[in-house]
């Protein structure tokens, strides 16, 4: 009989099939058991929103109301409330809220958060301590900025920025610079929420004077710094950039007229990703002299080049319904004229698209 | 006393069965560390969104063929996903019915001019249109190449530099395409980014929406729901940690434009071609040395109508067997690869001796062990210490991957809902397992003597339909 050359295997795969199944039950029960807990969890979650939702609402529209015994297991929820609240608000009632949180202990239990192993806590800490914007959790905050978590370190830059965007500033872009983690457009919202006159300054200063590395970093950042005079700090870098990326990035954000010569010089670059980005540039700050420039680069081998230019070329500001017959009659090259006829149908259809 | 092979067998079946619960267990682990530790993420979602109004455009590409039934509805759902910049592409790949009338006539579609990009080589173009309503919806007219050529096609039209391919009646829930975005927001170095795909049969859908989740009363649904939550959960959030993702699905991936160019396209040799595309841009950065990520986001979901029908279920997975071992033949030098890290030295070899070749072990097992039994060479208590070994490695990996739905994700809200799914795991094994590992076995066979697999065709009831290679185990 097999049993009796292969006890062992027998053994064993009796041993294995008995312990999964064992481990099946004990699974199953996990499950049970924590759909069971969230149940309890999502009624007491219910009730907290129903009961506190209508008195922070009457409390930030400067009611004066009668704060009911909070439960510790409401906390968390409450707490988690109050900062979706205190995100839609400004002035006096976010400040309102603040005075109520306090009562409440709410800036107590956030700075309690700070410590927490669990990152949700920790993001919830950061920025209920944000929203109270007390200069003496500056450390804890800067601290916080300092983990290499970018959900909790963004959330506590975001609350440095709050307590102090002109100090903020510059510690944050250097923490930017110095990890790769923190995903550009969230430090642009970032940006975007503080005052620009804290930012500017820093931002110009690191963006002309950096490695390739930072200016790559930082360029995408531009239009959420609101630098004054970004035009010349972007007429500088098309004038001194060597690399495509710096080049295309900075071409795409010029709006002023002064880099024009340099632009036209970059149309004829050997980075299909440069010349498109001329040509939009073109588009937008170029004269009639340019209407060649970009008719020869409807001919480019790259689809998107002569796309680009057959928007600037159409786009133009002497360029009537007559000019683009014209045009079209004239121009030799099939792939430029194909571009043409696209760029008109879309014309057309947004056209039609607005009557 | 009994030969010296059947010793030799016994300790392959154990050695299978034992190795296929450790490494989906082992995955099941980093599962579950990965969905504990995004569940921390996932709290903060009632936090404002850091990314709100900066997610680059995408270009959704839906290939179509034979569906008038559906396509208008599907169409109107893409329209109204909560997305700020998006273009749809519908390629009509030649399709036999009124799949152009229904689009032009429900679309006001208008032939349009365009400079099409034959950046990848497709079947001839028979004519472009665009919405005179919707600004950001292209149709493309072609003929007939198959799914692969159509998504091409789709591909050679999109402006954007991400391209999202879905099927033409797949039901994505609205903030889908947001999340399954979020990580080439996040890390610039993704090339590829794929959501969980679930079974909407005895779902409610209305115009497009998920409007209520359920489980269908039929236990062939039911039991892949199973398989589904095993395949995405065990299989693919395990394997993403390590960059080891071998399949992005057909029904709902997101890739960078210029990457899937640079590749070359989708395949049109390949009846797995998800799987195959993925596998490609494996091998493509890894042995050229290039930084690059995968990623899986587990909560971007995209529904789809699994077969209730024996038939179409027996061509799926003969389909996807066949499907996974010509990727795995196709990228047969990633495996152990010196520069190919975890993709060649474990996801590749797991896959070929798990998935690839497991069901023909299982096969062995139950064929040997009856045979064995009817001419008395092993006792009954050796045939049920192998029902044993067979049945709990099938019902903890199902467990497990109905722990990680719990702790993470709580897709199917109701009690009653749980106690299907925990009676679907028990159910499973009692014919249904049987008949998919003879499936694809034969899936294996077909591949290994080069047959042609056909499509076949999938009776809709206003759903969708899974293309490509499956969620696995």
């Amino acid at each position: 009989m097999f049993d009796t050359i292969s006890d062992p295997a027998l053994r064993l795969a009796a041993g294995v099939g008995a312990t999964a199944i064992a481990l099946t039950f004990a699974m199953a029960a996990a499950v049970i058991a924590m759909r069971m807990h969230a149940l309890r969890l999502a009624r007491r979650n219910a009730a907290t929103l129903a009961t506190w939702r209508p008195l922070l609402a009457r409390a930030a529209a400067g009611e004066v109301v009668d704060v009911p015994h909070l439960p510790a297991a409401q906390c968390l929820p409450l707490l988690l409330l109050w900062n979706q609240l205190q995100e839609s608000l400004r002035g006096e009632s976010h400040d309102r809220l603040n005075v109520l949180g306090e009562r409440l202990g709410l800036y107590t239990l956030a700075r309690r958060l700070e410590d927490s192993r669990s990152l949700a806590a920790r993001v919830l800490g950061h920025a209920t301590l944000g929203h109270f914007a007390i200069a003496s959790d500056w450390q804890r905050l800067d601290k916080g900025m300092q983990e290499l978590n970018t959900p909790a370190s963004l959330a506590a830059a975001r609350a440095l920025l709050r307590i102090d965007a002109q100090a903020a500033a510059p510690h944050v872009l250097e923490r930017y610079l110095a990890h790769s983690d923190w995903p550009a457009p969230r430090v642009g919202t970032l940006l975007r929420e503080s005052p620009h006159e804290a930012i500017a300054a820093t931002f110009v200063q690191r963006l002309i004077g950096g490695s390739l590395y930072e200016r790559l970093r930082l360029l995408p950042l531009l239009r959420f710094a609101e630098v004054p005079n970004i035009d010349s700090v972007l007429d500088r870098l098309v004038r001194t950039s060597r690399e495509p990326q710096v080049l295309s990035i900075a071409l795409r954000q010029l709006h002023g007229p002064a880099a024009l010569a340099d632009v036209r010089k970059l149309a004829a670059h050997q980075d299909p990703l440069v010349r498109s980005a001329a040509a939009q540039a073109l588009g937008r700050i170029g004269a009639g002299d340019d209407h060649d420039v970009l008719l020869s680069m409807m001919s480019d081998s790259n689809w998107w080049v002569r796309y680009r230019a057959a928007q600037a070329l159409l786009g133009m500001p002497r360029m009537g319904a007559d000019d683009v017959v014209q045009l079209r009659r004239t121009v030799g090259d099939r792939y430029a004229r194909d571009m043409l006829d696209q760029v008109m149908a879309e014309r057309g259809l947004a056209a039609q698209g607005r009557g | 006393m009994a030969p010296a092979w059947l010793a030799w067998l016994t300790w392959l079946f154990l050695a299978y069965f034992v190795g296929l619960n450790l490494v989906y267990l082992t995955l099941n682990l980093v599962a579950m560390r990965s969905a504990w530790r995004d569940s921390s993420v996932r709290a903060l979602a009632a936090m404002p969104a850091y990314t709100a109004g900066l997610e680059p455009g995408v270009t959704i590409c839906i290939p179509a063929y034979n569906e008038e039934a559906t396509i208008a509805e599907s169409v109107r759902s893409m329209l109204q996903i909560d997305y700020p910049d998006f273009e749809i592409v519908v390629v009509n790949d030649g399709s036999k019915d009124g799949t152009l009338d229904v689009l032009i006539r429900e679309f006001a579609m208008q032939p349009f001019q365009m400079a099409y990009r034959r950046t990848l080589a497709v079947k001839p173009i028979r004519g472009i249109y665009r919405s005179a309503r919707h600004p950001a919806l292209l149709v493309v007219d072609k003929d007939n190449g198959g799914r692969s050529d159509a998504v091409n096609a789709a591909i050679n039209g999109a402006r954007h530099g991400l391209v999202c391919v879905v099927d033409a009646d797949s039901v994505l829930e609205r903030d889908s395409l947001k999340r399954v975005v979020r990580p080439f927001i996040e890390d610039p170095l993704t090339v590829a980014s794929g959501g969980t795909v679930r079974i909407s049969n005895g779902c409610q859908i209305s115009h497009g929406y998920m409007q209520r989740v359920d489980i269908a009363p039929g236990w062939l649904a039911r039991i892949q729901v199973l398989e589904y939550l095993r395949g995405f959960h065990n299989g693919r959030i395990g394997w993403a940690p390590m960059n080891a993702l071998l399949i992005i699905s057909g029904a709902f991936g997101v890739f960078r434009r210029t990457t899937l160019v640079d590749a070359g396209g989708f395949s049109t040799r390949t009846i797995g071609e998800d799987m195959e595309m993925t596998m490609r841009l494996h091998r493509f950065h890894r042995l050229s040395g290039r930084s690059y990520r995968i990623a899986f986001v587990p909560e971007a979901v995209c529904w789809t109508e699994a077969p209730e029908s024996l038939t179409v279920l027996r061509n799926q997975r003969t389909r996807w067997q066949r499907g996974l071992m010509e990727s795995l033949w196709t990228h047969r030098n990633l495996f152990f690869h010196p520069k190919a890290g975890t993709v060649g030295w474990l996801a590749c070899p797991v896959m070929l001796l798990i998935e690839g070749l497991g069901p023909v072990v299982e096969l062995l097992g139950y064929v040997v062990m009856t045979v064995l039994i009817a001419l008395d060479l092993i006792s009954w208590a050796s045939f049920g210490a192998f029902l044993l070994l067979a049945f709990g490695s099938g019902l903890l990996l199902s467990a497990s991957a109905l722990l990680l739905e719990e702790v993470a994700f709580r897709t199917y809200p109701r009690p009653r809902h749980l106690a299907v799914l925990l009676a679907a795991m028990v159910v499973e094994n009692l014919g249904y397992r049987q008949l998919t590992v003879w499936w694809r076995t034969v899936g294996l066979f077909k591949w290994l003597t080069g047959q042609k697999q056909h499509w076949g065709d999938m009776p809709r009831r206003g759903a969708s339909g899974v293309d490509g290679v499956g969620p696995g185990r």
